[in-house]
């Protein structure tokens, strides 16, 4: 087992500033394993039912924001809280209470009981033991008449498409790292982003600005009925600048820039945030005189983050090893291990073990999955073609184990997500190249200008069965690239449109300029940190479509802020 | 007592100093200029802002489960188009003036706010102040519109008014403060886990807490009509609450809270001790007593549930609310509207109800229903309900009502959401009985109808009427699992703390699984008796008000027994039941 552990800490060692050391074994960690032992003795139904898997994970989370708009601060909050989130099974690793129940619609018989309970913050063991005691109840409750209908179903559906297992074997695992605390001097930083925040006074225009520094320190300490034991710390830190206006036709425009870090000493200083504060403001009003453009088809470049974020949506959520079990998931990939689905020229991983990548934090960086299984590297797409799914414990035919991307939100029971997704490249070219086939490309195609996608707000996706297999993205910062030469010109109010498998069929090239893209994801779980790092693309054809537009009028006054205040 | 300085405004009215009022009143300049299209500028703008300070804290089994703290200010624009006499307010669409611009960003605390600074930045609260006017006046002129379009041609009735005018008051009363030292909070906090531990002492104790919070909350109001006030109160509560199964796993919670303006006022650790301990072992003792499949007879209900009675019953109809245009009544949990019933008997004669949110204490207690201006800047004043029995008149705010027109002063709810709502009910009877008597009565009553002994409720569980006014987390969930056994939401609450008072000896019995059957508002005319003694039921969160009550002897009522089925599964003992 250390072996294991060893192999995939070492990437960490040279880039994160404390080492994570092996502490010993915290109190917490063994007044749970303690709990589990009697429960998995001492609960049973009446006719004997005994839970065959039980854990506790025990998430003690410390956050901080505090804001700033127009010179002033807005809210200032700290907050600690504890949840409890337990997983009791009934029945075995083959077939157990969390089985799908199928007719029932949606998820069935629901979810077992028995997540986010809120427990004592301070280590007093009655309380926290009574707070265990309480969840255990209601979740045997629940998972033992949940399989009582699991088996039900199973004698009067039809037999299922997939026989895998319900729960993978893992072996248990046992580490601990140091406790961490947030660390954000209040009354430093409440002056730094009341200071950034009053440059936007200047701008009678910019009707929405807010700069904030935001933070969570967890800590989270795991035990299992397997023997597993762990405590692991995560540090997220973010400062966040935005502006907003709205366009002379009502559009509204919003901009903003964040900086990710992983420990306090790597926040932006003040002038970085000012100048990016400024580069913010200055964006969002160049929008404001973009032009809206038409519905198009055509070539385009989706710079690095853009990217990024586009194969996070478009593909990421697709390689789910959950969804390809889900039969009313759209499985666009469930049958395709061994096939290519992408250009030969291009490898994705998805890394967890990764803490940073050319000198960026990652907010998709784990040591251990929610299930307390080691975090794995996962080569997913290897020369274009499927390998394997992201795996929780939750098994696949001929995927019978977890290969650690087991995660959630603390409150809700933990599926297959993404951490640190990685887009690899073998027909990279410098950026310019990539600028002047897309030029060629429109020639070719007999178009006058493509696009460059410089910024994406985000996207979604629908996976399920019933909808269309269609994404839609929603890009902020839209240039066009005239194929005679003329200068780029920057547009407004176009969403990207399309189907999966088609648009991946038309990637053509890649820049060499691999970037980072560190957001949150929310899906079925919860909202989790991932990162999704790509180089740009070149796309042979791409939709775009008119963004549905706000009918609301531009303020009748103007702002009360007299410019020369500021 | 708080000084209040009382000031109608004169020609001109003072130079307020405080930033937050000075941004309000210049931005109203503007906002009152305000035009669109062909529509005129608004008639009426008023800001309210609600400036939170708190602190909380609760334990459980002996160990802190939850500290907050946080500050937080509130903008609600209220904009109105048109006139006093038909305005864009209670359009039928729900669209109206209030509310805030998506530039100045929402509230995370909800009810459409607008969030301001908290700190007294002159330029950022008038920005923010400068968006949420502009988004609710373009939202007025088109609610108004809609309004007209619908309008019937004739109308059988002639319509209220929208809006009554108002004195304006000018009235800066100095800034309430949390002031609690640190060191003082954390003993108390300490204090609270101490207190909790109790619960693990107590093998029938499944669930509980003990909860403390403080909270320093300043208003500000402007208006067009002239109206400059800021005032503000402390208040802090402490809670009790335990939770303990019956043998078929219903869960049977009852909570108990002190309400004081300052730390020192809440009662000590040991009182604190001896309270709960009381707490629990009555709702143990009520856990293991047998059940009753069912009850017609005389009911007397004391201590808190008198008051929770008169909560189900009046204290939503009690208060008079419009009619939406084109829209029936809203009816709300607890809230049959009494208008059809003003003139009319509502109580036996003898019974005087009466709204007084000017006493600040009854009985050296602090009263959660009192405040110095209502949201909509009026100085409320006590009003004599009920007399002799009969409903005289009901709490009114600016908005009139077919038969109600003229504030009394209890416009409340926050400024986006205002409506006519209760301050300190007090309810009294000219010949109330001493305690001996009117267990004798309901001894009495019982006999009289054949019955071998009366039914005496001194306790709810949580209803829909405390819905109203927000109850906790944890009553929520009680509610909720009510529910989901399949059963309604009632307004009044299951009884929760029942005795068997039996006629021939007046020796009683605690039983338990009984529910009420419908309880309407004419069963208060069937009161046969009330005590002399007042007990109060104090509301702090949500829109604060009080019920002073004394128990009531009602002639009969129709009680089932509520059926249960032991659900299935585990019998895990707790870890404070497993004798280690």
């Amino acid at each position: 087992m250390s072996t294991l552990l060893l192999l995939s800490l070492t990437p960490l060692l040279a880039g994160f500033p404390q080492a994570p050391e092996a502490s010993a074994e915290p109190p917490l960690v063994t007044l749970l394993a303690e709990e589990i032992e009697y429960s998995m003795q001492e609960l049973a139904a009446e006719d004997g039912t005994k839970p065959y898997y039980l854990s506790y994970s025990v998430t003690d989370t410390v956050s901080a924001t505090i804001q700033a708009r127009l010179g002033a601060l807005y809210a200032d909050s700290e907050r600690r809280e504890r949840l409890l989130d337990l997983d009791l099974r009934v029945g075995d690793y083959q077939l157990d209470s969390t089985h799908p129940i199928r007719g029932g619609g949606g998820f069935g018989g629901g979810f077992p009981a028995g997540g986010g309970a809120a427990i004592a913050l301070d280590d007093d063991p009655d309380a926290i033991r009574f707070a265990l005691w309480q969840a255990t109840g209601a979740a045997f409750d629940a998972a033992y008449e949940r399989f009582r209908q699991v088996e039900a179903n199973q004698k009067t559906m039809v037999e299922e498409e997939h026989q895998a297992a319900d729960f993978s074997r893992e072996h248990p695992v046992s580490f601990f790292e140091d406790e961490i605390a947030l660390q954000i001097d209040a009354g430093v930083w409440s002056e730094r982003v009341r200071r950034v925040s009053a440059l936007a006074k200047k701008y009678p225009l910019i009707y929405g600005s807010s700069v904030s520094v935001a933070g969570t320190a967890e800590n989270r300490l795991l035990a299992s009925s397997e023997g597993s034991r762990l405590r692991t710390g995560r540090k997220l830190l973010r400062v966040v600048l935005s502006a907003s206006t709205r366009g002379e036709d009502g559009m509204e425009l919003e901009q903003s820039y964040i900086f990710n870090a992983a420990s306090e000493d790597r926040l932006p200083t003040e002038q970085e945030m000012a100048a990016a504060f400024q580069g913010v403001i200055d964006q969002v009003l160049a929008l404001r005189q973009a032009p809206v453009v038409e519905p198009y088809t055509g070539p385009a470049i989706l710079l690095n983050r853009a990217s990024g974020v586009f194969f996070h949506e478009i593909f990421g959520h697709r390689i789910e090893g959950h969804r390809q079990k889900d039969v009313s998931e759209g499985q666009t990939f469930t049958n395709m291990v061994g096939q290519a689905v992408l250009p030969a020229f291009l490898s994705v991983v998805d890394d967890p073990t990764l803490a940073s990548f050319r000198g960026e934090d990652l907010r998709g960086f784990y040591r251990f999955d929610d299930e307390g299984i080691p975090a794995r590297r996962v080569e997913l797409i290897r020369d274009g073609i499927l390998q394997t799914f992201l795996m929780s414990r939750s098994p696949l035919p001929g995927f019978d184990r977890s290969n650690g991307h087991g995660r959630r939100e603390p409150g809700r029971p933990a599926v297959s997500r993404q951490g640190n997704l990685m887009v690899e490249s073998t027909r990279a070219v410098p950026f310019e190249e990539l600028r002047r086939m897309l030029i060629e490309e429109c020639r070719k195609q007999q178009k006058p200008y493509g696009f460059l996608f410089e910024d994406i707000s985000g996207g979604f996706t629908s996976t399920s069965r019933g909808g269309p297999q269609a994404f839609k993205v929603l890009p902020i910062v839209v240039r066009r690239i005239w194929a005679d030469g003329r200068p780029d010109e920057l547009v407004r109010g176009v969403d990207i449109v399309g189907t999966p498998l088609s648009c991946f069929s038309k990637i053509l090239c890649t820049g060499d300029d691999p970037a980072v893209f560190n957001g949150t994801c929310g899906a079925e779980s919860g909202w989790v940190p991932v990162t999704a790092t790509s180089p740009s693309i070149l796309v042979e054809e791409i939709e775009i479509e008119r963004r549905e537009r706000s009918q609301e009028r531009l303020p009748i006054l103007p702002s009360p802020i007299a410019p020369e205040q500021a | 007592m708080l000084p209040i300085l009382l000031l109608l405004l004169p020609q001109a009215p003072a130079q307020p100093d405080d930033p937050v009022i000075r941004a309000l009143s210049d931005e109203l300049q503007r906002t009152m200029t305000l035009r669109l299209d062909g529509a005129d500028p608004p008639y009426y703008t008023r800001y309210n802002v609600d400036d939170t300070d708190f602190r909380r804290a609760e334990a459980s089994f002996g160990g802190v489960v939850d500290t907050t703290r946080g500050r937080s200010r509130t903008l609600s624009a209220d904009v109105r188009a048109g006139s006093y006499e038909l305005d864009s307010s209670n359009a039928a669409t729900g669209a109206s003036g209030f509310g805030g611009g998506r530039g100045g960003g929402r509230s995370s605390f909800g009810g459409g706010g607008t969030a301001l600074p908290v700190q007294d930045d002159y330029d950022a609260i008038r920005h923010a102040v400068w968006l949420a006017s502009d988004a609710a006046y373009k939202r007025s002129v088109e609610a108004l519109a809609e309004k007209l379009a619908n309008q019937p041609k004739e109308e059988a009735e002639p319509r209220p008014a929208s809006f009554t005018p108002a004195e304006p008051v000018a009235s800066l009363l100095p800034l309430a403060r949390l002031g609690i030292a640190d060191a003082d909070w954390e003993r108390r906090v300490e204090d609270l886990a101490a207190v909790s531990s109790l619960l693990n002492r107590h093998p029938d104790v499944v669930d509980g807490s003990v909860s403390l919070s403080a909270a320093a909350r300043n208003r500000y109001l402007v208006s067009s009509e002239g109206a400059r006030l800021r005032h503000g109160t402390v208040l802090i509560e402490l809670r009790l609450a335990a939770s303990v199964e019956t043998p078929e796993r219903t869960r049977l919670s009852q909570s108990l809270r002190y309400l004081a303006l300052s730390l020192e006022e809440l009662p000590s650790r040991a009182e604190l001790e001896t309270d709960f301990a009381e707490l629990v072992a009555t709702l143990a003792t009520t856990a293991a007593a047998p059940r009753l499949d069912g009850y017609t007879g005389p009911v007397l209900f004391d201590g808190p549930a008198a008051a929770q009675l008169f909560e189900a019953l009046l204290a939503r109809g009690i208060a008079a609310q419009p009619v939406d245009p084109g829209g029936e009544r809203r009816r709300f949990a607890g809230g049959e509207n009494l208008e059809r019933l003003a003139g009319k008997r509502l109580l036996p004669a003898g019974f005087r109800i009466r709204d007084d949110p000017t006493a600040a204490t009854f009985a050296g207690t602090p009263l959660a229903g009192h405040y110095a201006f209502d949201d909509e800047g009026v100085s409320p004043r006590a009003v004599d309900l009920v007399t002799d029995g009969i409903l005289k008149t009901m709490l009114c705010s600016r908005t009139p009502t077919a038969a109600f027109s003229g504030s009394t002063g209890h416009g409340r709810g926050g400024g986006g959401s205002v409506r006519a709502t209760l301050g300190n009910l007090f309810i009294e009877h000219e010949d109330g009985l001493g305690d001996a008597a009117l267990h004798q009565a309901l001894r009495d009553a019982a006999a009289d109808a054949g019955l071998e002994y009366g039914l005496r409720i001194s306790a709810l569980a949580p209803g829909m009427a405390g819905l109203s006014s927000g109850v906790s987390a944890r009553d929520l969930r009680a509610l909720f699992q009510q529910r989901s056994r399949g059963r309604e939401m009632s307004a009044l609450g299951d009884p929760l703390q029942v005795t068997k008072v039996y006629v021939d000896d007046g020796r009683e019995e605690p039983v338990r699984g009984l529910e009420f059957d419908t309880v309407s508002v004419t069963a208060l005319r069937d009161i046969q008796a009330a005590g002399k003694t007042p007990a109060i039921w104090n509301q702090a969160t949500g829109t604060p008000y009080a019920i002073i009550t004394p128990a009531i002897l009602l002639e009969e009522l129709d009680l089932y027994g509520i059926e249960e089925t032991p659900p299935t599964g585990s019998d895990l003992p707790a870890p404070h039941a497993r004798g280690r």
